[in-house]
């Protein structure tokens, strides 16, 4: 089992090489006008002597390899630098005021709570629904429950994020006032307080989850319903439950579980569009933003962000995966 | 199957020649893919094959037979070894000229569902070796492919089908009809009765045999059945792990075998006939065939051999031939026990 | 065009569900196509006082809160959708398809630099690469879709690999290579072909992932196709005044909804009729393995001829009139007609017949082991102790299972639990059927594995199935089987997939464990060896009956039907070398082609005119029992000295 974990680490090796190269070909297009802009604390026009400045400390004047190797070794220490907007005056030790860009790492870690409260919520319905469904389609093909669980999730599965939280919006806040349509609150302020604001994202962006993992779940249940070693379970004389829960379920859960992993990379696109929608201040919100204005620095420490999470929900996966399947653990 | 200018191969009477033909599959390690050892498929192997003469290629799953008759048609590259095909070595030849050689050796597979494009006509699939090797035109091409087909017993109307419409039998002689297409020295026939019903086995070894007299074609005929192989072969030779235990005259080697393994394999084959099968003397081996990725040291079979001596575990034996003319690799025949001045081996069989 | 492709078409069209998805999409396409005759207005033409107006006859789906005609804008928008859809997967297929193939087919060095590159890219998450490009790229429309299409190439390009890899190891590839033909003809008319099903099915749900996608960067107001009547756009303005207006909100909304449901409609229908990915449309599969005896004839009795027998000398099973219908696609054909037979107490009855043959539907139908539908008992009994199976409840069924009746399969790596000791799996049956307590039952397993001659048995209970050699699986599936010490055991060619040498070492383990455990066994093949070896009596199927019913010596010695006789004398033996083989013209029939008459008559050497007219009944011949009209002439033929036939030509 240690082996699968230490290939695996060792395949990311040249991939997250591979994405530092993106990321620092983003950085290309850096240009320090605009950094001066931001030191200039705004002003129009700053000083050739400020560019001139940034220009180093950003090793603008540097040949490239050296840039891509003081970014990754600043990367590595997660230092993410500056944003490129919305500057903000800070005291020198010397007594002036100097302006400066915000720190990635700070912003991103500030809005971290709202996506992850969003996310959470997805997850958990994405998974107790899917399941629940899954198991139902699986077990029962054909039956009543079953082809309305097809046809949920086929809906589900095409059914856009964006539009199923405005339609979910009119029902509950536009047409009753039961749930706020917009805004976040941290959970410090109230449970309810903190639900009531996540709740409709969170569904939003776990249906086709839930759609995706229910539709895998009930194909895999089928298949292995099918194969040589349940009829040898049913041979020697073992309930449906037991068939079911001892030796279906365990070798169905390969293909929900993969499909689980690229799902909740979906999710994560979803909150991007969600949080712009309904103005809640989270990763989302911020790619946008950063998008908007070409904040570069801002869109790379995101991106990593975000690369960083698939890749560690992929590896979670993968150690499931070979928990399940005795054959991955020892070839 | 007149009017196709091949060119004239070297009136050799082998059709087919590999010496000392190796393959080793590197052993990696799971984590940094470090070869740490070596399966070796195959493992010295020699054979001949001469002109309408077939070659039994008997042997268990795992004994390399398979890789050494892709091999023999450079379908796989040997590790070391040569072979010479139609009188070329093939090592020697570019890809081009490779490409043109192969006309000589053409192949016939298991799995009669799976040699055929499924999405290509009869017609195409038929009429490939014709287009890649004589570049014919279409026109001509169906026309000799109709030709062909007439002489696996298919006809006209089969040519425009499509694979799914036959059955395994039919779809084996369509396979027969393809590398028949290009008039080939010889043909290694891999398993080519296995996956077929008995009732309709029958009917492809025929086929084979009468293409045998009637174009002068030999084959290397692989297989796992004894029965089949006893039946078809002129010559037999017999693998264990990778290295050729055992060849010579059918007669010899299925009546008198000379490798404890050999004997062992046609005393497991069970015969059709309840008097004969339950009279006969069995010997059962115990254990299963050895990791090949560690081959047993000495004698790969001493592991599972009746007769193992203290000499068969730390080397192993170099081929003998024995006054049948069979050539064999163990030590019973050089180092094992006499008795009156003749092998136990020989006595115990009487 | 091909008998492949029309049928694959047809299929296409009765998916109900394909064919809604593909009418909308060219629905959307045609609207795309002729918007400027279809819509109503100039998209942009602003109505001033109609503003936010609901549906009414000049505007049939209501005006925007600019009071801009919805019905023109949303015509106009399936432009943009159509356009999106084009350019993306196309973009996407251009740069997916050489790589997988590529790396796929050549492999080595650029397979494994591709893949890291396709793992890199599709660590992103997909919206995340469609803003990045549009970000780098002043929030070019075109760059954003360039975005998505990257953010596809990963998954696509993966799956042209794994077809690829696939095709390549098909045979005849390896065909191809050795008749000389070069690589690149291979690749572009072996492999791409066979590989394009899953190709095309994947750009068919990638159409609309493409308009989701697009339509999720235009609410954002990045990257807006270039005249704003965008799906995307509409709804986003929407949004804006979603207190006052909501059904302009429900309206683009949809549009986007059905437009991807239709792509992915689509797609699922193809992968159905390609046979890509069976299950996941309901009907089309089976329930749980269990055979139920449903319809009138439960239980009826059809051969007449057999009596009950008094209860001491009654057969351990006795098998009577069994009819084993299944449901294919072509309507519903008996596997298995009137099969009757008994199993006395310890013999070992052969059942031999060639693919196609019923002699497995035979042996699953007594432990009720078919899964229902798409098998049926259509009628029969199976008399266990007197009892009918088929009669019992499943939850009865399941006490029988397993205690009274076992079975051992021909492969036994596919009729092992993959993810479960050896141990286990042994002790769960024992667990099953005893009441005993965990550690008893795992002891019970390690004995049962150390008597079926496993070394180490102890440390190999806790060994899972693919550590096992093949010969030693099968060992193991046998002490499962025994572990409760069965009655009869059904072993369904447990040595088909085994060496020659290894099946000599299952057969004689059988052979002993039947007297130590009292056995009585039916042994399911296809080998008329392994029955000379091992059987006591043999029944022979063929095309779904029972042609012949002999005791051992007496079916090798005078085979009472054609078909026994002519598979006798097809077979090589190594006892005899030089022995003309007999051919047997033609095929064994498909259960959907069974042949009227004798079922054999086709083929038959000694065929005549009658063998076609009517259904031949089992008769006695001397001790045998056989299904033939001209068992006399088949003995006058024997005594005058085997001949041989040749092949006739024949046709699919």
């Amino acid at each position: 089992m240690g082996t699968v974990i230490l290939r695996r680490l060792l395949t990311l090796i040249p991939m997250m090489f591979l994405v530092s190269i993106g990321l620092f070909a983003i950085s290309l297009q850096l240009n320090p006008d605009k950094a001066a802009h931001i030191r200039a604390g705004g002003a129009e026009n700053a000083s050739l002597e400020i560019i001139e400045s940034i220009r180093r400390e950003l090793h603008l004047d540097k040949p490239i390899h050296e840039r891509y190797g003081r970014w990754l070794y600043d990367v590595v220490r997660l230092d993410l630098g500056e944003s490129l907007t919305r500057p903000i005056p800070v005291d020198t030790p010397d007594g002036r005021t100097e302006f400066r860009g915000r720190s990635v790492a700070t912003e991103i870690r500030n809005a971290l709570p709202r996506t992850l409260s969003i996310a959470m919520v997805g997850v958990v319905f994405g998974v107790t629904v899917g399941v629940t469904v899954g198991l139902i389609g699986g077990l029962r093909p054909g039956s009543l429950l079953d082809r309305f669980s097809v046809l949920g999730t086929t809906a589900g599965i095409a059914m856009p994020s964006f539009w199923l939280i405005m339609l979910l919006i009119i029902a509950f806040s536009v047409n009753r006032d039961w749930l706020p349509a917009t805004g976040y609150e941290p959970l410090e302020t109230g449970l309810w307080s903190w639900l009531s604001r996540i709740l409709l994202p969170g569904i939003s962006v776990g249906v086709a989850m839930a759609a995706v993992t229910a539709r895998q779940l009930r194909a895999a249940l089928m298949d292995v319903m099918g194969a040589a070693y349940i009829r040898t379970a049913w041979a020697k004389g073992g309930s449906s439950a037991r068939v079911v829960v001892r030796h279906a379920l365990k070798n169905a859960a390969n293909a929900p579980l993969t499909v689980m992993g690229n799902q909740f990379a979906h999710l994560l696109s979803g909150t991007i569009v969600i949080e712009s929608l309904v103005g809640i201040r989270g990763l989302g919100w911020l790619v946008v933003t950063a998008v908007r204005s070409n904040d570069i620095t801002m869109i790379q420490g995101l991106v990593l962000f975000f690369v960083v999470v698939t890749v560690a929900i992929n590896l979670i996966i993968d150690l499931l995966y070979s928990y399940l399947n005795p054959k991955v653990r020892v070839s | 199957m007149t009017g196709t200018a091949t060119t004239a191969a070297p009136a050799s009477t082998e059709a087919l020649e590999v010496s000392d033909l190796t393959k080793l599959f590197p052993v990696r390690t799971p984590l940094l893919r470090r070869t740490v050892g070596h399966v070796r498929a195959v493992d010295g192997a020699s054979l001949t094959v001469r002109t309408a003469e077939t070659v039994g290629l008997v042997g268990e799953s795992g004994s390399g037979k398979s890789t050494l008759g892709r091999m023999a048609l450079r379908l796989i590259e040997p590790t070391a070894g040569s072979v010479v095909l139609a009188g070329r070595e093939l090592g020697e030849l570019s890809a081009a000229e490779m490409r043109t050689q192969r006309r000589h050796g053409q192949m016939i597979f298991q799995d009669p569902y799976s040699s055929l494009d499924p999405r290509a006509s009869i017609a195409d699939n038929v009429g490939e070796p014709l287009r890649t090797q004589f570049g014919l035109p279409r026109a001509e091409r169906d026309r000799r492919v109709v030709e062909l087909l007439e002489t696996v017993r298919l006809n006209r109307s089969h040519l425009r089908r499509y694979p799914h419409e036959f059955s395994g039998g039919q779809l084996q002689r369509i396979a027969l009809a393809r590398a028949l297409a290009v008039r080939p020295r010889i043909i290694i026939a891999d398993e080519p009765v296995s996956s077929l019903d008995v009732s309709t086995q029958a009917q492809m070894l025929q086929l084979l045999e009468e293409f045998k007299r009637e174009y002068e074609i030999a084959y290397l005929f692989i297989s796992h059945d004894l029965s089949v192989v006893r039946h078809i072969s002129d010559q037999i030779a017999v693998m264990y792990l990778g290295q050729i235990v055992e060849r010579g005259d059918n007669d010899a080697v299925t009546t008198q075998p000379a490798h404890p393994y050999t004997e062992a394999l046609l005393s497991a084959v069970p015969v059709p006939d309840p008097v004969v099968q339950r009279s006969r003397r069995r010997i059962v081996l115990t254990g299963d065939l050895p990791n090949p990725a560690d081959t047993p040291k000495g004698c790969r079979f001493h592991t599972r051999c009746p007769y193992v001596m203290e000499m068969c575990r730390e080397i192993d034996p170099e081929p003998y031939v024995t006054p049948a003319g069979t050539e064999v690799r163990c030590h019973l025949h050089t180092s094992g026990p006499e008795l009156a001045g003749r092998s136990v081996l020989e006595l115990a069989k009487q | 065009m091909p008998p492949k492709r029309v049928r694959l078409f047809r299929r296409v069209l009765r998916d109900k569900f394909a064919v809604t998805g593909m009418l909308i999409l060219l629905l959307i396409a045609f609207l795309a196509a002729f918007a400027s005759w279809l819509a109503p207005y100039d998209p942009e033409l602003l109505f001033v006082g109609e503003r936010a107006e609901g549906l009414s006859g000049d505007h049939w789906l209501g005006t925007d809160h600019l009071g801009r005609d919805v019905a023109s804008r949303l015509i106009f928008g399936a432009q943009v959708a159509v356009r999106v859809a084009l350019q993306v997967v196309g973009i996407t297929l251009a740069i997916a398809v050489p790589i997988g193939l590529f790396s796929g087919f050549i492999g080595g060095r650029l397979d494994v630099v591709a893949m890291r590159t396709m793992d890199a890219i599709h660590s992103v998450p997909t919206l995340m690469l469609a803003l990045v490009f549009a970000a780098s790229f002043n929030l070019s429309f075109n760059w954003g879709l360039f975005g998505i299409s990257l953010a596809f190439v990963p998954t696509m390009s993966r799956l042209v690999r794994a077809q690829t890899l696939a095709v390549r190891e098909e045979t005849f590839i390896e065909a191809s290579v050795s008749i000389g033909t070069p690589m690149r003809r291979i690749l572009i008319k072996r492999v791409l072909p066979n590989a394009a099903s899953p190709i095309i099915v994947q750009s068919s749900i990638y159409v609309g992932g493409a308009i989701l996608l697009e339509a999720s960067l235009s609410i954002l107001g990045i990257g807006v196709p270039p005249g704003s009547a965008a799906w995307g756009s509409m709804l986003e303005e929407a949004f804006q005044s979603i207190y006052t207006d909501t059904a302009n909100v429900v309206i683009p909304g949809a549009a986007i909804a059905i437009a991807v449901l239709a792509a992915n409609l689509l797609g699922d229908g193809l992968r159905d009729a390609l046979g890509l990915d069976a299950g996941h449309r309901y009907g089309a599969r089976t329930r749980m393995g269990l055979t139920l005896a449903p319809g009138g004839e439960r239980g009826r009795e059809t051969d007449a001829t057999q009596a009950t027998a008094p209860a001491d000398t009654a057969p351990l099973l006795d098998v009577r009139g069994l009819t084993v219908e299944v449901r294919t696609e072509h309507g519903l054909f008996p596997v298995v007609e009137d099969v009757s037979f008994e199993l006395r107490h310890g013999e070992v009855l052969g059942l031999v017949g060639e693919s196609g043959s019923g002699k497995t539907v035979t042996s699953l139908s007594l432990m009720r082991l078919l899964p229902s539908p798409p098998f049926r008992v259509a009628s029969g009994r199976v008399l266990f102790e007197g009892d009918d199976l088929l009669q019992r409840s499943i939850h009865q069924m399941r006490a029988i299972r397993g205690r009274d009746i076992a079975m051992i399969f021909q492969d036994p790596m596919a009729a092992l639990n993959p993810s479960m000791q050896m141990g286990h799996q042994i002790a769960e049956a024992v667990r099953l059927h005893r009441n005993v307590r965990r550690a008893a039952a795992q002891k019970r397993a390690v004995e049962m594995l150390d008597r079926v001659g496993i070394p180490d048995a102890r440390a190999r209970a806790r060994s899972f199935p693919h550590e096992f050699s093949g010969g030693m699986r099968q060992r193991a599936m046998i002490a499962m089987a025994l572990s409760c010490s069965p009655k009869v055991l059904i072993a369904d060619e447990p040595t088909t997939a085994l060496d020659v040498t290894i099946q000599a070492q299952i057969l004689e383990l059988l052979a002993e464990l039947r007297e130590e455990f009292g056995l009585s066994i039916i042994f399911v093949t296809h080998d008329l060896g392994v029955v000379a070896d091992f059987c006591d009596r043999v029944l022979v199927m063929y095309a779904g009956q029972i042609v012949e019913q002999a005791e051992i010596h007496r079916l090798f010695e005078h085979p009472s039907h054609p078909y026994s006789d002519a598979l006798l004398a097809a077979m090589p033996r190594l006892t005899d070398r030089d022995k003309e083989l007999v051919t047997i013209p033609g095929s064994v029939p498909t259960i959907e082609s069974f042949p009227s008459g004798c079922r054999f008559h086709p083929r038959c050497r000694l065929a005549v005119e009658e063998c076609a007219a009517g259904a031949v009944s089992l008769v006695e011949v001397g001790d045998s029992v056989s299904r033939c009209i001209r068992t006399d002439e088949l003995i006058r033929v024997r005594a005058a000295g085997p001949d041989s036939q040749g092949i006739t030509a024949d046709g699919p």
